[in-house]
């Protein structure tokens, strides 16, 4: 069958069951049969008995009701009968609106009187009270029904309802719950300033975030984390330092690249599937020194989204995973600091006003391995003055700025950047030698949020990102550049519907432009280039719209359903070469400017949840990604000098399709959420590397590349427990990953090399007092795939191995258990200053894992060939003390 | 300066708190597979083909020589008949000689199979030049030597060399590993000035006498002992190619490699 028509089929059918979903809802809640009893009850009394007793909302202007009595029992009678038999004598009617009565005067004539039942959109933005960063989350509901939302991304919310008293509650993890009575006859702006919780010990507050706890049953979204930044920071990390993406890879569904790695692999995706987003902007190499840290600093982030599947149509470009990291505005109230002293890196982040409508944020960090360097280097130097003269550089930094200004009520403005550095260096002017490699990631990000009307609201995202690396190599008389640089530009627009309670509307266009310079290499001898080699600059653009509807069908039904088509556009000028069956390249085309070469993808997305009671759903998504622009990567793991391609003549983008299936409860009042999801998910076009392939600077890198296709499934189980003093989760994977490509393990499926069956991960942190808290982590997984030999022979005094099937073998199983200790400074309300120590062991049963495995020459009996395996971290302690003004 | 970025490899790798120890780890054996190898060369010296069975990866590093095998070497006019002098080990007769730009057909019968595997044998081109530079220790202590060479790549794509130095008398037995290998995809037809014969760890001393040896050996074997060197010398770096199956010309289901090469040879003396 063909995929595209199998696609459209399967959208055809999620439209359909939408459609059907929606008559069955309209017809059905007056429908509802009850048994009530009325025991010379008022009207208005009567028509709360009935309120209390079904589904139905009753609205009615208590002035209207006459002075009747109702003394009757119904029994097993229809909400419609009972009311029809209520209001027979008076000169009332009553409407449906949603699952809304509405009690109206009839005419004389008996007809209900025509004056529409107005409604009215009650929105605005929601603070922290303490430093007006906005809330990304909030579950914003009227207390006495069941109609609610929650904040988006900017912290604003919108509501609307019919004409009518109500009473909002606004309601967040870790924040005191606020409840506003409104009298809504028009439509209203209310910003909400939320406290955080001054006694997170006691128990009681258990009873607060209840809402957004149950949103886990009765959202659509699963497949989805929302990963609050002091989540990030109880758990324990290595050397101390708080890691985001290290976080993540205590998910279920997740895997890390290798050990200390920043690189990670969700549900059978290679790494150059996961979208990493700060503040929108992509950032290409997530890293610093070779993967031991990530890019984000954890004091200039706000909130982490982490979608791993039922991706909403707003996403796109990435097969397996978004990662979506928003950066705090900036304090707008008062002048703050923060910071820390760690063992091998420090920070600083400064925030303040910007007058009365704007704040600001900048956030730096500087490891230290080179000042650690010279001071070894010196002790051991011992006036050694041709050690003395050389000079080695071993640092990362990173900056992160950001700034923000509310023009009005409807418009706000958000600038902000990203400049990350890796150095390595070394120099002796002694030895006549100046060798340099430098990488690191530039973001830049302009946005615009306008406020339309209180139900149309907008976001407008300029985007700037850059990676780039740069060798540099100097015998003196002999020199080396080499420079490789990926450029991408975006404009986009969202716009965000909020039509009433049940729906929400969502559109909107994006466009990428991606300058890619895989590498040039300027040799130069004795003061003058000696040779040049560019490779041709890749030019394309990446274009997508998409339209998504969210929509509460019933109480138990409700669905999300999208539509994001996508498309890539190669630009000329450019050579591009052709291969025959053979991939052997035959000669080369020449195009002019303009474009060339274009693809096309509709990308449905869809998910749905059934309420099953009030504590457990079922849910279900199904989604298509399209990929344009992967790594060129034939290693083991991504190294900082990998380069970026994107799709083109020869090379067909990349597609995923996803079918999650998860079962979703919530245990003791909401307490302990559990989740289960099964997944399915097949890759198309599915890229790898030819056997000795050679990447770097291959002008011809096509020819290299060999396609297939793909497949991965398993099932995650998670416990959470996101409140109390214990707090963390528990969750096991089962998955299977594997890849079929031809002319590759001869044609056959393999393993792909992150095929991990099992991974076991507890995350559980614990306050023993208001200053005393202790956490742990410990992580299990099957060992990696790889391919070892299954026999040798001699070349000519060389033994030269014999490879069985590609990742037919597996590393030894991976265990290790972390934990930490964080004391806080005695707390006094009154002082702004706080201070906290962290004290943290990484490994701490010291379990030495295998890196990976090699084979080499037996030191003890030469000629013989052993197994040896590497393994990169023993126990580690670390030390950090934060503040915080 | 090897000390020095030693010792920041050292000082990363105990910041890192890395480890290596041993490990036991079954790879599976597979079953034995025969394995023919052979080098031929234009030079006067015995010249043989091997006919092994693979062994264990892992353990002793044993060579398994087959018995009752028959090979031959052929070209269209003529067909030799190699001499199992030694088990597993046929030597072409001591009055063939090669004639460079001739493809040359090896043939080996075992237990009923059949192999073959064909290769030019292109003549190599004359050293020019051969030189010796001076190289400072690693601890300064003594002074070492180096053999450098030039020599002009005929003009037309498709060449390989490979080239090796050792001092005079000596025995060989790490003859991959020692030499250099490369090809002329970007230098076709250009003159190969001071290219380096000398593997960094086998330098010369002040009096050594020197052989050095350039092998033309055609692209495809030199892409061939570009995999050996990459799959029999893995180190243990992350950023690694996965590892694969290095190539082999021998049809029939045989591993191994056959190569036929003309050869230069010249003699050089280290002195002041």
């Amino acid at each position: 069958m063909n995929f595209t028509n199998y696609t459209m089929r399967i959208t055809t059918f999620f439209f359909f069951l939408l459609c059907l979903n929606t008559a069955l809802a309209q017809s059905s809640i007056l429908d509802q049969k009850i048994t009530i009893e009325f025991k010379n009850d008022a009207l208005d009394q009567a028509l709360k008995k009935i309120q209390s007793s079904s589904d139905v909302i009753m609205s009615f202007d208590k002035n209207i009701l006459p002075a009747i009595k109702i003394d009757q029992t119904f029994t097993n009678r229809s909400i419609e009968d009972i009311l029809n038999k209520l209001l027979e004598e008076t000169n009332l009617s009553f409407k449906l609106i949603n699952k809304t009565v509405v009690i109206v005067k009839s005419d004389s004539q008996g007809a209900v009187m025509q004056k529409e039942i107005e409604k009215y959109t009650l929105s605005g933005h929601i603070y922290d009270e303490s430093n007006k960063e906005t809330l990304i989350g909030v579950s914003v509901f009227d207390a006495n029904g069941d109609a609610g939302t929650v904040s988006n991304s900017y912290g604003f919310y919108s509501l609307s309802l019919p004409e009518g008293d109500y009473t909002i509650s606004y309601s967040y993890l870790g924040y005191d719950r606020m409840t506003v009575p409104v009298s809504l006859n028009q439509n209203q702006t209310v910003d909400i300033d939320l406290s955080e919780m001054s006694a997170t010990l006691d128990e009681i507050v258990i009873s607060e975030g209840v809402i957004e706890r149950e949103e886990h049953v009765r959202s659509t979204e699963m497949s989805v984390v929302d990963l609050d930044i002091e989540t990030v920071q109880k758990i324990p990390a290595l050397f101390g330092e708080v890691d985001v993406i290290k976080a993540l890879q205590l998910l279920p569904g997740v895997q890390s690249v290798g050990e200390g790695g920043s690189g990670f692999n969700v549900r059978g995706g290679n790494i150059d599937q996961n979208l990493i987003m700060l503040d929108e902007a992509p950032i290409y190499n997530a890293s610093h020194l070779a993967g031991f840290f990530s890019t984000f600093n954890p004091d200039a982030i706000k909130d982490i989204q982490f979608y791993k599947g039922g991706f909403p149509a707003y996403y796109g470009g990435r097969l397996s995973s978004v990662v979506d990291i928003r950066m705090k505005d900036g304090n707008r109230k008062q002048f703050g600091a923060k910071g820390g002293i760690g063992t091998i890196m420090s920070r600083l982040s400064l925030e303040a006003p910007l007058g009365e409508k704007g704040s600001f944020i900048i956030a730096g960090r500087r490891n230290y391995l080179d000042l650690l360097l010279k001071a070894v280097q010196n002790a051991r130097n011992n006036g050694d003055s041709d050690l003395a003269d050389t000079s080695f550089d071993l640092y990362f930094y990173d900056l992160n700025a950001k700034a923000n200004y509310q023009l009005d009520d409807k418009n706000r403005f958000f600038v902000s950047g990203y400049f990350g550095r890796d150095v390595f260096g070394i120099s002796s002017p002694e030895e006549e030698i100046d060798a340099r490699v430098e990488w690191g990631n530039t973001t830049s990000t302009f946005r615009w949020n306008h406020i339309y009307s209180p139900k149309l609201f907008s976001n407008v995202t300029y985007y700037f990102s850059n990676y780039d690396y740069f060798l540099s190599f100097d015998l003196d008389l002999f020199k080396i550049d080499w420079d490789s640089r990926l450029q991408e530009h975006s404009l986009k627009a969202d716009f965000v519907a909020y039509m009433n309670p049940k729906q929400t509307f969502r559109f909107g266009a994006s466009g990428i432009r991606y300058n890619i310079s895989p590498g040039e290499i300027k040799a130069i001898s004795r003061g003058r280039v000696t040779e040049e080699v560019q490779v041709q600059i890749n030019k394309s653009i990446e274009a997508a719209a998409y339209v998504d509807h969210e929509w509460e069908l019933s109480e138990n039904l409700k669905v999300d359903a999208g539509l994001r088509l996508s498309s890539l556009h190669n630009l000329g000028p450019q050579d591009v070469i052709n291969l025959d069956e053979n991939y052997e390249i035959t000669d080369t085309t020449s195009y002019d400017g303009g474009i060339y070469n274009s693809y096309w993808n509709l990308e449905p997305r869809f998910k749905m949840r059934y309420q099953l009671n009030k504590v457990s759903s079922i849910k279900t998504s199904y989604s298509r990604n399209a990929q344009y622009i992967q790594l060129a990567s034939n290693s083991n793991y991504s190294s900082p000098f990998d380069i970026w391609f994107s799709s083109s003549e020869l090379i067909r983008p990349q597609l995923a399709d996803q079918v999650v299936l998860g079962y979703f409860r919530n245990f003791k009042d909401n307490e302990l959420q559990f989740s289960f999801e099964v997944f399915y998910k097949s890759f198309k076009n599915v890229i790898d590397f030819k056997d000795h392939a050679e990447l770097i600077l291959n002008e011809n890198l096509e020819a290299e590349i060999r396609t297939g296709r793909g497949r991965a499934y398993g099932m995650e189980f998670q416990f959470k427990k996101d409140i109390g003093r214990l707090t963390g989760w528990l969750g096991y994977t089962y998955s299977k990953t594997r890849r079929q490509i031809n002319t590759i393990n001869d044609g056959n499926w393999y393993n792909a090399r992150y095929d991990i069956p099992h991974a076991i991960n507890l995350v559980a942190t614990y306050d023993l007092s208001k200053r005393i808290t202790v956490a742990a982590n410990f992580n299990y997984t099957s060992g990696g795939a790889i391919t070892v030999p299954i026999g040798g022979y001699d070349f000519l005094g060389t033994q030269v191995p014999i490879y069985s099937e590609r990742n037919g073998a597996r590393l030894p199983d991976y265990h290790r258990m972390d934990l930490s200790l964080t004391l806080r400074g005695k707390k006094n309300e009154q002082k702004r200053f706080k201070t906290e120590w962290i004290f943290s062991i990484y490994n701490v049963y010291n379990r030495k894992n295998a890196f990976n495995i090699r084979f080499v020459d037996g030191t003890i009996n030469p000629g013989t060939t052993i197994a040896e395996k590497t393994s990169l971290f023993a126990i580690v302690p670390a030390i950090t003390f934060n503040f915080k003004y | 300066m090897i000390k020095n970025i030693v010792f920041v490899a050292l000082l990363i790798t105990i910041l890192t708190s890395c480890f290596r120890e041993p490990i036991d780890f079954d790879l599976n054996d597979g079953d034995p597979q025969i394995v023919i190898t052979g080098w031929i060369t234009d030079d006067s010296t015995p010249q043989f083909v091997s006919v092994t069975r693979s062994t264990s990866f892992l353990g002793e590093q044993s060579i398994d020589y087959v018995d009752g095998a028959e090979a031959t070497i052929s070209t269209d006019q003529e067909t030799y008949f190699l001499e199992e002098r030694e088990t597993g080990r046929f030597f072409l007769p001591e009055d063939w000689t090669a004639i460079t730009g001739q493809t040359y057909r090896l043939e080996v019968n075992y237990e009923g199979n059949n192999y073959t595997a064909t290769h030019e044998m292109r003549a190599a081109p004359t050293i020019q030049n051969p030189l010796v530079e001076e190289i400072t220790s690693e601890d300064d202590s003594i002074l070492l030597y180096q053999t450098l060479i030039s020599f002009d790549d005929p003009v037309g794509e498709g060449d390989g060399y490979f080239i090796i130095d050792y001092q005079k008398g000596t025995e060989v037995s790490d003859f991959i590993e020692r030499g250099f290998v490369g090809d002329d995809e970007f230098i076709d037809g250009e003159m190969l000035e001071e290219v380096v014969a000398t593997n960094f760890d086998h330098r010369h001393e002040m009096g050594d006498t020197v052989i050095i040896e350039l092998y033309s050996i055609g692209q495809n074997s030199s892409d061939f002992i570009e995999e050996v060197l990459t799959e029999s010398f893995r180190g243990e770096s992350p950023f690694e190619t996965p590892p694969v199956n290095v190539s082999t010309n021998i049809s029939g289901g045989a591993l191994g490699y056959f190569v036929t090469s003309g050869m230069q040879r010249v003699e050089i003396i280290i002195e002041e």
